[in-house]
């Protein structure tokens, strides 16, 4: 097939290539290899029109061109550019050959900003750019697991374990309370629909305890380059949403050379970076009992929960952790092809990704399909197509505190069997002489609750989210003069979401035995449609040699709505009497069972939310001799977020460049070869919020309503004055190269003041409302971020490069504008906005020890003083969970053909609030929590005059004064979570062109690659890098870095096998 | 040339989304109405009157009257754990959910009331209507307001002039951060409520699931009651009972489903169930009450208030209304029978109280003490099925107050009355009273706010523990 291709582009050339008359200049242009570069190009100067591509096979020919002295100017992206002068002859063809040079300098490449490129060297804002194979060497089902430690200022906090769960993402910090944290992603130009608690049924945001991730549907391997945008020069043209950094993804399109196709696989397995180790029977009954006998209690300890005697859980011994973790294979293909010619160019690919987590029963499947493609009427009009379909099947379990590992980590108990091991029988109700079978030998033992048999529950609950996701872009390019390009562009961004529960009777208690196959089917559609249209002009004009200017207007306006679909329900008389999501006595899941689907109809479809965004924006660049640089972007948005007389926030910013190296006196430097020093100040919206919360709604219920008359009422306290949360950013910037670009870096300061911040503050009750939703006070983020990319060794055959980067970040609200510490809480978390201190600070009664004399608690008073006594007016912050300072080291070595890299991700001063380890290392059924326990509980008191870090065991819930519940959130469980990780380990082996052409292929390499290989840390609890789920988008700014029986992340090893053809 | 003309084509098509704004007005979900959608009519703001007292009727479901139980001697629990825990221990802590949404609907129904009273001119109702509307709506706004003053502060009489901290009194919807005002201005606002309520002649006479004329001024006799007002407490409480618009019932259970024509009800929330409707209003009853079921009670009697009962085997209430359950084993405890119902009609102003509280009032006043005794023995009589239990006629006026209390305590049982009964006549008769072996006035004798309620202007309760 690609012979006939190519002998099709042959002949064609042949063709063309007859028509040749008069003077004419052919010749093949390649790199330094020898390899031939096609879609290289070749303009003829001074001969308006003249000049050519090259072919597949790196030649060209121009024809018609006048006799005399010619210049040809060779280029070709990534290569330096090269001129050459010859004398034509009359009737005379000349083969002029070049062989480019590949560009030293990174620094001249282009890269992609908010509606348009940029050469790199005339940005004036922060981009950090990143190839898409650094993002697709990381077996992770999702793309933006793979920034972190390789963009400064970027921090990834990667979901724990499970296949489909959402990473936390921030650039420079946190300025958003009660408005969204996370970046705004652009795919192709399209801001994507990004909603982190969708994936949970109709109003659940983090069911089974995780938050699906919006970004799954992306393939990995689609994606070309990944830009994050920081500062506000960069991010202002997205003005609306940009507040909180903005990454933009670019999907391959088809290189222009000629018709190539890709294919390649990973294969992996997935095991926790630590497994969790509980106590086993015979330790839970031994720290039972020592609790037992602290209380005065003599005999044979009871209370046990569940009913259980001592006598029968002495030889019950199960464990957990075994039955709900698991050896995960994770296996994934991708088959691309690309095609570029001078009219068209288009990439077209399919991916399978079967990704299985180390939590048994846990696996994300996406079936990924994309065609890209460009087409060139003319030179002045040309069209682009972006399209992508995506299913995405997420087998579920429940994990966290939902249960599945979570309870093999807390409330299953050691001493809880799995199954039953002989018949239990019961009396007959009927006849109470008589006995009935209550549960069969070989039954999951549900006794201990559903949930704290994981076993069972897993077996016999069926669990599925299905996506469907397709985001779409068509836009058309019109130049009709010179320097003057028209961008019109429409996309539409499509999911449909269906989770799928079934529950049967089994798991309920009570249960007949004698009825199997009968349940609770559950199905929660949800379909979000997104458009997004949006029009630039743009306008380059170099008023003379030294003036250049860039001119960029636009408009964008985006509609987002997304549907939950219902089943109606009617009364005898046909009447409507409800909505519901649930069948009764199904036999199985909607998707195993076509009767279901077929008798069942959800037509009530109820709006859910709408947003609407409408912007105009404008971006002039100026350029003073190519070295001093300007930038001014003016941006208007209108947000459905606020009231009409909020609803327009104007977001403008400066920014300037002065690339110091080109100015004479440091022309002829030796050391310094590139030096520009950039500087931007704008203001950034956000409103990324709860809607309709400026204006007063109203709820109606028929009936029963009260008193059987219809009810109306109110169901929120409106705020009028709701606007824009506005952030200002500074950011001061010096970029450099030394020795010819052997060493490139960039130093950076920023300050973020975020002002306005959108919170949904807990309203004092006399309010009549509990949440309120409010511009309160203030975030201040400031920091400084150094990134260094040195080539410490250059030789022919081998090669050695390092990129560091480093950024440390301060943050802390400035006001509450007279709120109390608990009116904004990320929920259940116990952090808490605290003026002076961080967003999200762990605000907690303080323990200073434990009192060897008794066993109890020592707690700081509000006044410093010792008390025995635990009060919650003694709350003070005591830990925060945003890092001082994150980064990354890359280390990359080449060896003629093989290349070892490895990335080190480190995070430094932020602490985590171990929220689970109060129960896992004290038990706690004093108030009827039945925990099993870490190896951490080992460290407690046990008899008088023992120091130890934690108290005595207690059954009893008046043995600790002052504490009236097990809310016992103390400082106790906060420790200092700084580490060191091996991220990723690859080892990679390209093999040679000619021995790849010897199987049929143009390139193969193979990769071994290893992540989380190895923590260095001091924390105790399972694993530093942590990501909860969380109830919502407060709760996602506010509680990083706590944790809640949430999984460890994953550690894998893939090999992953690339080959061109 | 051609450049100006593109430029315009752009601008026009951007000058199309920025021709008005509607296009920024994102639609509401499918079950919201803005309010100018939803109020468009006197009866869409009748119904949101009828959501007051679908709040009230969730408050009044037994919550709000265990609330003052825990705090009392009358009750004691299967376990002293969990929210309900803390409230028996008087140490509520500022995270306690069942105090925190008790609080929150309490205002909450404050709330609707208050926005009716904002928007009702602007509506055709007859002067009459209008009047009827903002007299229900300021009576139970009052009712709201005395059950928050009455858990959340420390009772009238704490100091000389009322002067410490009471609850915020809310008449107007906006959010706003106000200071906390004394226990003398809460009561001056819902004293001012009720008398306007009472005074506008605009209430039904009759309805008990509504407030009627009867219940503002049967509520205003209960207020100047916990003022230790007793003048004013008799003279409202007289002219309900004198009304004759009730009468007491021949039945001791005033806790019955709306098909019991009881007579003595003021006032009552509705459990509206049929064949087709399930609408059960008495869930914090019944589910922490009920001895008729599998599981253990969570509530029971306490030993303290069984004692001074038990022997009385003549008593229906004491025979009818209570037992005890696993007698003589480790496990015993008083049950209480009296909400041994799936559902029923929970009354919140009734008769058998007036009476009692005209009988207390007479007897403190040394006045008209045959009228008092009267009352007393027109319950006892219902009690006992005869006379046999009266109190005969020419008992002192202390003899008297002991035998009116003791027919409080036990009517009156479970309907959340007995510690602020206590907490009155720890206030103006003996500042040394005992409750639950500790003082009447401690901290922990009142409920703790959630920990939002603190602003800058409102400081919450000392912490109890006591």
């Amino acid at each position: 097939m690609k012979r006939l291709v190519q002998s099709c582009f042959v002949w064609l050339f042949l063709l063309a290539g007859a028509s040749l008359l008069a003077q004419n200049v052919k010749g093949t242009i390649t790199d330094e290899k020898g390899e031939p570069l096609p879609g290289a190009s070749v303009v003829v100067k001074g001969q308006a029109g003249k000049g050519a591509a090259t072919d597949l096979n790196g030649k060209y020919t121009i024809s018609d061109l006048q006799p005399g002295e010619i210049q040809l100017e060779f280029s070709f992206i990534g290569f330096e550019k090269q001129t050459k002068t010859i004398q034509l002859s009359a009737n005379e063809t000349k083969v002029v050959n070049a062989m480019l040079k590949e560009s030293s300098r990174r620094l001249d490449e282009v890269v992609v900003v908010g509606y348009g490129v940029q050469r790199k060297r005339n940005v004036t804002g922060n981009i950090v750019s990143l190839d898409g194979k650094e993002v697709r060497d990381m077996p992770a089902p999702s793309f933006e697991v793979a920034l972190q430690g390789k963009a400064p200022g970027v921090q990834i906090s990667t979901s724990g374990g499970m296949a489909g769960s959402a990473s936390v993402v921030r650039v420079r910090g946190i300025a958003s309370v009660g408005g969204g944290g996370d970046p705004l992603y652009i795919v192709d130009g399209v801001q994507i629909n990004q909603d982190y608690f969708a994936g949970s049924g109709h109003g659940r945001a983090d069911a089974g305890g995780m938050n699906q991730n919006p970004l799954a549907f992306l393939n990995p391997d689609d994606i070309e380059s990944v830009e994050v945008l920081k500062d506000a020069s960069a991010t202002a043209i997205y003005g609306s949403r940009g507040a909180n950094g903005v990454i933009i993804i670019t999907t391959k399109r088809g290189a222009q050379k000629g018709l190539r196709f890709n294919f390649s696989t990973t294969q992996g397995v997935s095991l926790p970076t630590n497994r969790p180790e509980m106590f086993n029977g015979r330790e839970y009954l031994d720290l039972y009992e020592e609790a037992w006998i602290n209380d005065g209690n003599t005999g044979v300890p009871t209370g046990l929960p569940a009913g259980l005697s001592w006598n029968e859980v002495q030889n019950t011994n199960t464990d957990w952790v075994d039955e709900t973790i698991r050896t995960g294979y994770k296996q994934f293909y991708d088959f691309g092809v690309e095609y570029g010619k001078d009219k068209y160019n288009f990439y077209a690919g399919v991916s399978y990704d079967a990704n299985q987590s180390y939590i048994e029963g846990d696996q994300y499947n996406r079936l990924s399909g994309r065609f890209n493609g460009d087409y060139r009427f003319s030179d002045k009009l040309s069209m682009s197509l972006s399209t992508n379909l995506t299913q995405g099947v997420y087998y579920r379990v429940d994990n966290g505190p939902a249960g599945g590992l979570g309870a093999a980590m807390s409330t299953a108990l050691p001493i809880y069997p799995i199954r039953y091991n002989r018949d239990v029988y019961t009396q007959d109700p009927d006849n109470p002489m008589d006995s009935v079978i209550q549960h069969r030998q070989g039954d999951y033992w549900f006794e201990g609750g559903v949930n704290n048999n994981p076993t069972g529950l897993r077996d016999l609950k069926r669990w599925r989210n299905t996506e469907i996701r397709s985001i779409n872009n068509l836009s058309i390019t019109y130049s009709p003069f010179k320097n003057f390009t028209l961008t019109g562009s429409g996309s539409y961004d499509y999911s449909g979401f269906t989770e799928d529960l079934y529950e049967p009777l089994d798991i309920l208690p009570g249960a007949d035995p004698n009825i199997v196959g009968q349940g609770i089917a559950k199905r929660y559609p949800r379909t979000s449609n997104s458009v997004n249209l949006h029009g630039t002009a743009s306008y380059i004009w170099d008023l003379n040699e030294n003036h250049s200017f860039n001119f960029m207007v636009g408009t964008e306006y985006v509609d987002r709505r997304s549907e939950v679909s219902n089943i109606v329900l009617t009364d005898s008389a046909g009447n409507f009497s409800g909505l519901t999501n649930e069948v009764f006595d199904a036999n199985g899941p909607f998707y195993d069972f076509a009767y279901l689907r077929d008798s069942v109809e959800f037509d009530s479809v109820q709006l859910e939310s709408q947003r609407i965004y409408a912007s105009y924006f404008g971006r002039v660049n100026y350029a003073y001799k190519n070295k001093y640089l300007a930038q001014v972007v003016l941006r208007a948005d209108g947000s459905s977020s606020f009231g009409p007389e909020n609803r327009f926030g104007f977001f403008p910013s400066v920014s300037g460049g002065w690339i110091i190296s080109d100015e004479k006196w440091m022309k002829y430097n030796r050391v310094i070869n590139y030096l520009k020093l950039k500087s931007s100040i704008g203001f950034i919206g956000n409103s990324d919020f709860a809607q309709n919360q400026f204006i007063s709604r109203y709820n109606f219920i028929q009936a029963p309503g009260y008193n059987n008359n219809p009810i109306l009422f109110p169901i929120n306290a409106p705020n009028p004055d709701l606007k824009w949360e506005t952030t200002e950013i500074f950011d001061l910037g010096l970029e450099f190269g030394l020795w010819e670009d052997r060493i490139t870096g960039e130093i950076a300061y920023y300050r973020k003041n975020t002002r306005d911040v959108l919170m949904r503050v807990q309203l004092p009750r006399n309010n009549g409302f509990t949440e309120y939703f409010d511009n309160v006070g203030g975030v201040l983020n400031y920091g400084v971020e150094f990134s260094l990319s040195s080539n410490n060794i250059t030789t022919e055959n081998f090669s050695w490069k390092t990129d560091f980067n480093i950024a440390f970040n301060r943050n802390r609200i400035t006001s509450l504008g007279g709120y109390s510490e608990d009116a904004v809480a990320g929920g259940t978390n116990d952090t808490r906005v605290v003026e002076g201190e961080s967003v999200g600070t762990f605000y907690m009664v303080p323990v200073t020890g434990i009192d060897p004399s008794t066993g109890l608690p020592i707690y700081r008073g509000i006044n410093g003083e010792p008390t025995n006594v635990y009060d919650q007016a003694n709350r003070v912050p005591v830990g925060k969970g945003i890092p001082d300072a994150i980064g990354g080291i890359t280390n990359t070595f080449n060896y003629k053909n093989w290349t070892l890299s490895t990335l080190l991700v480190f995070s430094i001063g932020a602490d985590v609030y171990d929220h689970s380890a109060k129960y896992q290392q004290t038990g706690w059924p004093a108030f009827g929590n039945f925990w099993n326990f870490t190896p951490a509980a080992y460290d407690r008191w046990t008899r008088p005059g023992e120091e130890a870090r934690l108290p005595r065991l207690t059954l009893d819930n008046n043995t600790y004064p002052g504490l009236e519940e097990d809310f016992w959130n103390t400082s106790l469980w906060v420790q200092d979570a700084s580490y060191l990780r091996l991220r990723n380990v690859t080892i990679s082996y390209n093999f040679d062109r000619d021995k790849a052409q010897k199987i049929g292929l143009e390139g193969l390499s193979i990769a071994l690659i290893g992540t989380n290989l190895l923590t260095f840390t001091e924390f105790t609890g399972l694993d530093p890098e942590v990501a909860r789920d969380f109830t919502d988008v407060t709760d996602r700014n506010m509680s990083l870095n706590t944790t809640y029986l949430t999984a460890p992340q994953e550690q894998t090893y893939s090999i992953r096998i690339n080959a061109n053809f | 040339m051609k450049l100006f003309k593109h430029i315009f084509i752009l601008l026009a098509t951007g000058l199309l989304f920025t021709g008005c704004e509607d296009y920024l007005e994102a639609e509401l979900p499918n079950n919201e109405l803005l309010e100018e959608e939803a109020l468009e009519s006197k009866e869409d703001v009748l119904q949101v009157l009828n959501s007051c007292y679908d709040v009230n009727a969730n408050v009044f479901n037994g919550k709000v009257q265990y609330a003052h139980e825990l705090l009392g001697d009358n009750l004691s629990m299967l376990n002293e754990s969990g929210d309900l825990g803390q409230i028996y221990n008087r140490n509520v802590s500022i995270f306690n959910g069942v105090v925190d949404g008790l609080l929150a609907d309490l205002y909450r129904t404050v709330f609707r009331c208050n926005r009716i009273e904002e928007v009702v001119g602007d509506f055709d109702f007859s002067p009459a209507e209008e009047a009827r509307v903002i007299a229900e709506l300021q009576t139970l706004r009052a009712l709201s307001h005395f059950e928050i003053v009455k858990l959340w502060a420390q009772p009238a009489g704490y100091t000389a002039n009322n002067s410490h901290p009471g609850i915020i009194y809310r008449t107007e919807t906006s959010v706003t951060v106000l200071p906390r005002p004394s226990v003398a201005e809460t009561y001056n606002n819902i004293l001012a409520d009720l008398t306007a309520a009472v005074n506008s002649n605009a209430l039904s006479v009759n309805n008990p699931y509504a407030i009627s004329a009867g219940a503002a001024e049967a509520l205003l006799a209960k207020v100047y009651f916990q003022l230790g007002d007793y003048s004013n407490a008799l003279l409202h409480a007289d002219n309900v009972i004198n009304s004759g618009a009730y009468r007491l019932d021949t039945t001791i259970d005033r806790f019955q489903t709306d098909t019991a024509n009881l007579s003595e009800i003021i006032f009552k929330t509705r459990s509206f169930v049929t064949s087709t409707i399930n609408d059960p209003r008495s869930g914090d009853f019944t589910g922490n009450y009920r001895t008729d079921l599998p599981q253990p009670p969570f509530l029971r009697a306490s030993a303290d208030f069984y004692e001074d009962y038990a022997e009385d085997t003549l008593d229906s209430r004491v025979t009818e209304l209570f037992e005890v359950i696993n007698a003589d084993t480790p496990d015993e405890f008083v049950g209480v029978k009296k909400f041994n119902k799936p559902y029923f009609d929970v009354p919140i102003l009734h008769l058998t109280d007036l009476k009692l509280l005209r009988a207390e009032c007479l007897t403190l006043l040394n006045q008209d003490l045959n009228t008092a005794t009267q009352d007393v023995n027109d319950i006892r009589e219902r009690a006992y099925g005869n006379s046999s239990a009266n109190v005969p006629a020419g008992v002192p006026a202390n003899a008297l107050l002991e035998e009116v209390r003791k027919e409080r305590r036990i009517e009156m049982f479970g309907e959340g009355d007995r510690v602020q009964q206590l907490k009155r006549r720890g206030a103006f008769e003996d500042d040394q009273l005992m409750i639950r072996d500790v003082i009447w006035n401690c901290d922990g004798m009142i409920l703790q706010f959630p920990g939002v309620e603190r602003t800058e202007l409102f400081d919450i309760n000392p912490q109890g523990g006591c």
